[in-house]
């Protein structure tokens, strides 16, 4: 089995906006994804940054798609996560989920 | 009314300052969202936090060479050097000039002075680092020797400031050798290795 590569918060949002989407994950809509579920705007940059880090780590691997006028001739890149980030999210999600349980605090929406 | 091109001068700098695998996709991505009708002010604070996450990354990825570039350039003592006589004497070579001509020949002179002390360090480090090729070290060097020119420059002009005396020696002086010094590193050593994307043939 292969060495664990640890995700950060905005590492394992950006991987669930990733499966969310699909075929259809790049710049604008994964952006739009993490302001729709998670209440705030994460710079583009900061989201490429971050995207760029987990294509280092193998969780992610991209491609570019075609030029549009709309983009001014720029093409979109387009992102995937990999068999292992898809393993490393699971991974994760598990571990939090072992966290999470038994702690009273958390459960019945209670203040 | 909202322009429907974006600040022009912030898509160049996102441009020319971010490596091409982002930029291209970037730039295009901060397009289609500004023609969906964001203002200018977002557009220039998107441009600006990409550049600043750019260059962070850029920094912690060539740490080695930042800290060699803070070593050199703290280490040399501007102040004995500069107000020794003999060092002025050398200098000058017995020529009196009237100003503004001595201090444009005080800027060459320093200029010069660090250029030398800049071909000592870049080769020493190229040559530690195993990665000395000729035109590896002329490149890193023809993008210092204007930084450290232009810097000269600016530190005779703060001069006028009157900025606290511990700061103009110990940083403002510093400042051009340490810069020059850092990117002519930067050019001549290849960077960290980084993530691009795969162009899909057609």
């Amino acid at each position: 089995m292969g060495e664990r590569t640890h995700l950060g918060e905005l590492e394992l949002v950006v991987m669930l906006a990733l499966l969310r989407l699909g075929e259809n994950a790049y710049g604008v809509p994964i952006s739009r994804e993490l302001k729709q579920h998670c209440g705030r705007e994460i710079a583009l940059g900061s989201v490429y940054a971050t995207l760029e880090r987990l294509q280092e780590k193998g969780l992610v691997s991209s491609n570019l798609g075609e030029a549009t006028a709309e983009r001014g001739g720029r093409a979109k890149r387009y992102f995937r996560a990999t068999t292992k980030g898809l393993r490393e999210v699971r991974e994760t999600r598990q571990a939090l989920m072992k966290l999470w349980r038994g702690l009273s605090e958390l459960e019945g929406h209670r203040a | 009314m909202k322009s429907s091109h974006p600040p022009s001068l912030a898509t160049r700098l996102l441009e020319h300052l971010l490596p091409r695998g982002t930029s291209e996709p970037l730039a295009g991505d901060l397009l289609e969202d500004y023609s969906q009708g964001r203002s200018a002010a977002w557009y220039w604070r998107q441009v600006l936090t990409a550049v600043m996450v750019s260059l962070s990354k850029e920094l912690r990825s060539r740490w080695a060479t930042v800290i060699f570039g803070v070593v050199v350039s703290s280490a040399v003592p501007w102040k004995q050097i500069w107000h020794n006589s003999e060092f002025q004497s050398l200098l000058l070579w017995g020529i009196r000039l009237p100003w503004p001509m001595s201090l444009f020949y005080s800027i060459a002179c320093l200029s010069a002075f660090e250029t030398a002390l800049l071909l000592v360090a870049l080769s020493a480090y190229l040559g530690v680092t195993r990665g000395f090729n000729l035109r590896s070290f002329l490149s890193g060097l023809l993008v210092a020797l204007p930084v450290v020119g232009l810097g000269n420059v600016g530190v005779a002009f703060l001069l006028v400031l009157h900025i606290p005396y511990f700061i103009f020696y110990y940083v403002v002086w510093r400042l051009p050798l340490f810069f020059g010094l850092v990117l002519a590193l930067w050019v001549a050593r290849p960077g960290a290795v980084r993530a691009e994307a795969t162009r899909l043939p057609a």
